[in-house]
């Protein structure tokens, strides 16, 4: 996607907590990055921002932006 | 096929020449026609490409056409499948194909990015993700669906652990208990550090020639009856169902069917077991249990040296080591001493069918083997 897109909201599919990052990421761990299905539309990749122990399958999350090449989520609620 | 370790001065090249000279020398063969070097990451780590010319000028072969052959962490079994189709095109006789990697002497960062290649990097790697943390979300989503824990999952290299005591050339000779996995560090949730496979370096060559020309060099062939390679979407996020690698199933039923086999005549199994989750996949994927219960097969034992499915007999990705790129051809090599009784403490008695498999990225390559040995 190389113009901003309204993804609007999706749901936690699956997800991860990077602990041991890629060179450029280092000071940013742990972070999450989740498949997110977004609703009624694709599946996608992206970074899910809110506390780690909230997260999990099923969660709802928002379409925040794009970063840096990323999608951008926050868990919601 | 050269020991695995990690923080040896060993160069790329040192460790190709020690493989490919033991192969030549095991094969008892002068020339060589062509050869095929598997790697993944030497042009990252090392910023060294152009393997297939330097590999042959390091064993004193330049002149004969050499390429270099790429799949990812499959780039072992890929070359070997290219070697096999050179030799079946009849163009080219006496074949050597040899992987190589050299993993260690870097920072973890830079590993874990030169993973990475093995994803999308545009939309993929620019999350942070790294490679762990891609097969992290599938086991996660995998013991969600099937209820399935991570104790259960743990079983997988607790397996290979024990095998890989058996092995001299292993990375790791030591016992570990579900315990000890359960308790090592989070590397990317749920994987924790012995779920997953090491950094390692190492390579491993076999020398490829028609099977009616084999008795002029061995008294025990082995035949490589099938070779397949299948693809699927580059990305995890383009599948629809993450707990089932489509390229496996492929890759395994075009090579059971052109040997003729069935799940039951697999006498030992090689699987990539570069995290826990995908050994236990694989078990499901290239047909030997249902998909989710693959941790019964480790439960019920069979999956012992003893049992009727030895499975990664040498230790696997997890202990016997995972140079990335050459462990695709580590499998062919160990398949072929178990099936001419040659695996020394780590035979399976009579082995007469072997498979292996070996995973590029997110399955988004897979190549299965079958081998026979040649009455």
């Amino acid at each position: 996607m190389s113009e901003k897109t309204f993804l609007g909201h999706g749901t936690i599919a699956t997800f991860t907590v990077v602990r041991y990052p890629p060179i450029g990421f280092e000071s940013e761990s742990p972070y999450v990055v989740a498949l997110i299905d977004i609703e009624d539309g694709p599946r996608v990749i992206g970074r899910v921002s809110g506390p780690l122990e909230l997260m999990s399958i099923g969660k709802s999350v928002l379409f925040v932006g794009e970063s840096r090449g990323a999608l951008e989520f926050k868990l919601r609620g | 096929m050269t020991p695995v370790t990690a923080g040896s001065d060993k160069s790329l090249r040192e460790l190709f020449i020690e493989a490919a000279t033991e192969a030549i020398e095991d094969a008892g063969v002068d020339k060589l026609d062509s050869m095929y070097v598997g790697n993944m990451m030497s042009g990252y780590l090392q910023k060294q490409e152009h393997l297939g010319a330097l590999m042959a000028t390091a064993i004193g072969r330049q002149g004969i056409p050499t390429y270099k052959v790429e799949g990812a962490c499959a780039s072992g079994g890929v070359a070997t499948n290219a070697g096999v189709k050179a030799v079946l095109s009849g163009l080219e006789s006496i074949v050597l194909v040899g992987a190589v990697e050299k993993m260690s002497g870097y920072t973890t960062p830079q590993v874990t990015e030169g993973l990475m290649m093995a994803e999308d990097r545009s939309k993929v790697a620019a999350t942070g993700i790294s490679f762990v943390g891609l097969n992290a979300m599938i086991a996660r989503e995998y013991m969600h669906r099937y209820k399935v824990k991570s104790d259960d999952l743990a079983e997988f290299p607790v397996l290979c652990h024990e095998n890989a005591l058996a092995n001299p050339r292993a990375q790791f000779h030591k016992r570990i208990s579900v315990d000890d996995v359960l308790r090592s560090p989070l590397v990317a949730d749920p994987l924790r550090l012995f779920d997953c496979s090491a950094i390692g370096d190492g390579a491993a060559a076999i020398v490829l020639v028609p099977l009616d020309k084999a008795r002029k060099f061995t008294d025990s062939p082995v035949e490589i009856t099938s070779s397949a390679v299948a693809t699927d979407t580059l990305s995890l996020y383009q599948r629809p169902d993450i707990t089932t690698f489509e390229a496996s199933r492929k890759a395994a039923t075009h090579a059971f069917g052109v040997a003729h086999i069935k799940p039951d005549d697999v006498d030992v199994l090689e699987v990539h077991d570069a995290f826990s989750v995908l050994g236990i996949m694989a078990l499901e994927d290239l047909g030997f249990e249902r998909k989710g219960s693959g941790v019964q097969l480790l439960k019920e034992g069979v999956c012992t040296r003893e049992g009727h499915l030895p499975t990664n007999t040498f230790g696997g990705l997890k202990a016997r080591g995972h140079p990335v790129g050459a462990s695709g051809a580590y499998q062919i090599a160990e398949l072929a001493l178990q099936l001419s009784n040659r695996a020394d403490k780590c035979q399976v008695p009579n082995a007469e069918t072997g498979v292996a498999q070996s995973i590029g990225g997110i399955g988004a390559t897979v190549a299965v083997h079958v081998l026979k040995r040649v009455a």
